[in-house]
């Protein structure tokens, strides 16, 4: 794929993952759009990185992403490259009643919801531009992070939805691209310990994706991704045992008198969820 | 909400700061005119917004405003707001020394943002003098009040824009007509700044981001206005809020231009 001249959005684009591509494709000559839930993240991100167009937006809210897809065909009516980057983790312990059922499928709004309504909203620019889709899976769509189970499921459904893009985009030359993270280090994942799984940093993904896409790879699987790719295949009991064992003491242990799940024990800086 | 049931004519819609203002305005409850010399972005706009209408309309061509204002009135019966964000490419007029500056390009932004703010105030405020009320409002910017460098035409341009603005307030006011500008600093969320700033970026044989900085340095804040923030101030300028204010430019620089 040839990574410059392009026009493209990033959902959870200012920070992280998002914020990392957002600047390297801006840096190879690219017009590039970030979006955001997050009102101080993106008024920071117009002061740092001038040269980003950063709209408001959540994916998981149906009425944002039209609103998005409207100022989006009005203003980059060239746009040919979606990524589908926002993503929420949490970890959640199952053995206990959730206070707040809503709150519960979060991941699932943002993580799988959000990738497919923004493909959808946006697929009648992408098409006709010949353009790209990538979506921002997970290594953890191979084996689950047990400890946050909802979000290590989410990634597996966007991995089956992708696989299922791919091919109903091929007629129309729409180049579909899944990109299979390890751990990174972001807000994200502070707080995350670095035992078993080193962290990689946002620059070493963002450089091997490149190589990748300008090698035309259409299943990105970076660093450890791979790893965890095979033993998924090879030896999964194994593998899942592994993460199991890792993840065990992350899991929120009960917080208060009703038993019910407080359900982030993840790091006080929330998540960019769009 | 601060603009309920206003009824609002937008010359210019198709750029940033038209979109912007349109956004604004309709949050705040007006009802919505967009115009422009392009149709595509403003009937895009038109499925952003609600409350608001499309129409092709060249701000310079005297009959087309009126027939077009015209056809405000038979719908509403009344016009409130008038809002001139019309602008011109930059890219011949910017970025050249006057000394080099063809007289054609020096000429033509002093032409047309006068003629374009002229045109459409007064036959707007044709319409508001029946009512006894109503405000129109332009744009500006800072070269209007300082010497710039490489600006061309564009400063007396915006010069000449704000003191139409006094002119026609004096004249209006006492018909209950309040005449405004907004004089944002200039802001890289639109392409037009984002065109601009690279002229000058390359005038000065510097990158785009040096070129920001520099500018952004000179304010108080250390950062450049937003549409967001340029629009928030349109709205309590054109609310009866404002009724104090006419016959002047908001000072939007962010600190970096004295009153």
């Amino acid at each position: 794929m040839e990574l410059s001249g392009h026009t493209i959005l990033i959902t959870g684009g200012s920070a992280g993952i998002g914020l990392a591509f957002a600047r390297k494709f801006v840096e190879l000559g690219n017009e590039v759009i970030v979006t955001g839930r997050r009102r101080s993240k993106l008024d920071e991100v117009k002061q740092l990185h001038p040269r980003l167009h950063a709209i408001h937006s959540d994916v998981s809210d149906p009425a944002s992403i039209a609103a998005l897809a409207a100022e989006i065909k009005r203003r980059f009516p060239k746009l040919d490259v979606l990524m589908n980057n926002a993503g929420s983790f949490i970890m959640r312990n199952l053995g206990l009643p959730s206070g707040d059922l809503v709150e519960l499928a979060a991941e699932i709004e943002t993580n799988i919801n959000g990738t497919i309504r923004m493909t959808s909203a946006l697929i009648d620019l992408i098409a006709p531009n010949k353009g790209t889709i990538i979506n921002v899976s997970s290594a953890l769509a191979y084996v689950p992070l047990t400890s946050a189970p909802i979000y290590s499921a989410s990634k597996a459904a966007i991995h089956s939805y992708t696989t299922s893009l791919r091919f109903q985009l091929r007629d129309a030359g729409v180049r579909v691209v899944e990109l299979m993270p390890p751990l990174v280090k972001t807000d994200m994942s502070a707080g995350m310990w670095d035992g078993d799984f080193k962290m990689i940093s946002t620059d070493v993904l963002v450089a091997a994706t490149i190589k990748a896409l300008k090698n035309g790879a259409l299943e990105i699987r970076v660093g450890q991704s791979s790893q965890l790719y095979w033993m998924s295949r090879i030896a999964p009991d194994i593998i899942n045992s592994q993460l199991w064992k890792g993840s065990r003491s992350l899991i929120p242990k009960p917080q208060n008198s009703t038993g019910a799940e407080t359900p982030s024990v993840r790091p006080p800086v929330s998540t960019d969820r769009a | 909400m601060m603009l309920k049931d206003k009824v609002a004519v937008i010359y210019g819609a198709g750029g940033a700061i038209g979109a912007a203002i349109a956004h604004a305005f309709a949050r705040e409850g007006a009802r919505l005119f967009l115009t422009g010399r392009h149709r595509a972005p403003i009937d895009a706009l038109t499925k952003e917004v609600t409350s608001a209408e499309a129409a092709e309309v060249d701000a310079l061509d005297e009959q087309a405003v009126d027939r077009h204002l015209q056809s405000v009135i038979d719908k509403t019966g009344r016009i409130d707001i008038s809002f001139n964000a019309v602008g011109i490419p930059n890219t011949k007029i910017q970025g050249v020394p006057l000394v080099d500056l063809d007289a054609e390009q020096f000429i033509l932004p002093i032409a047309t943002y006068a003629r374009s703010y002229f045109l459409t105030a007064r036959l707007a405020a044709r319409r508001m003098s029946a009512n006894k009320s109503g405000v129109i409002m332009t744009v500006t910017s800072v070269p209007a009040r300082t010497g710039i460098p490489l600006v061309g035409g564009l400063g007396p341009a915006m010069s000449a824009v704000e003191q139409i603005t006094r002119n026609l307030s004096v004249e209006l006011a006492p018909k209950g007509i309040r005449v405004v500008g907004l004089r944002p600093q200039g802001m890289p969320e639109s392409s037009t700044i984002r065109e601009v700033f690279e002229l000058h970026a390359r005038a000065h044989g510097i990158s785009w981001d040096q070129f920001h900085g520099m500018i952004a340095s000179r304010t108080h804040t250390g950062r450049l206005t937003t549409l967001e923030e340029m629009a928030n101030a349109a709205v309590f300028m054109a609310s009866d809020k404002a009724s104090a204010m006419t016959g002047t430019a908001v000072n939007l620089s962010m600190g970096s231009l004295d009153d």
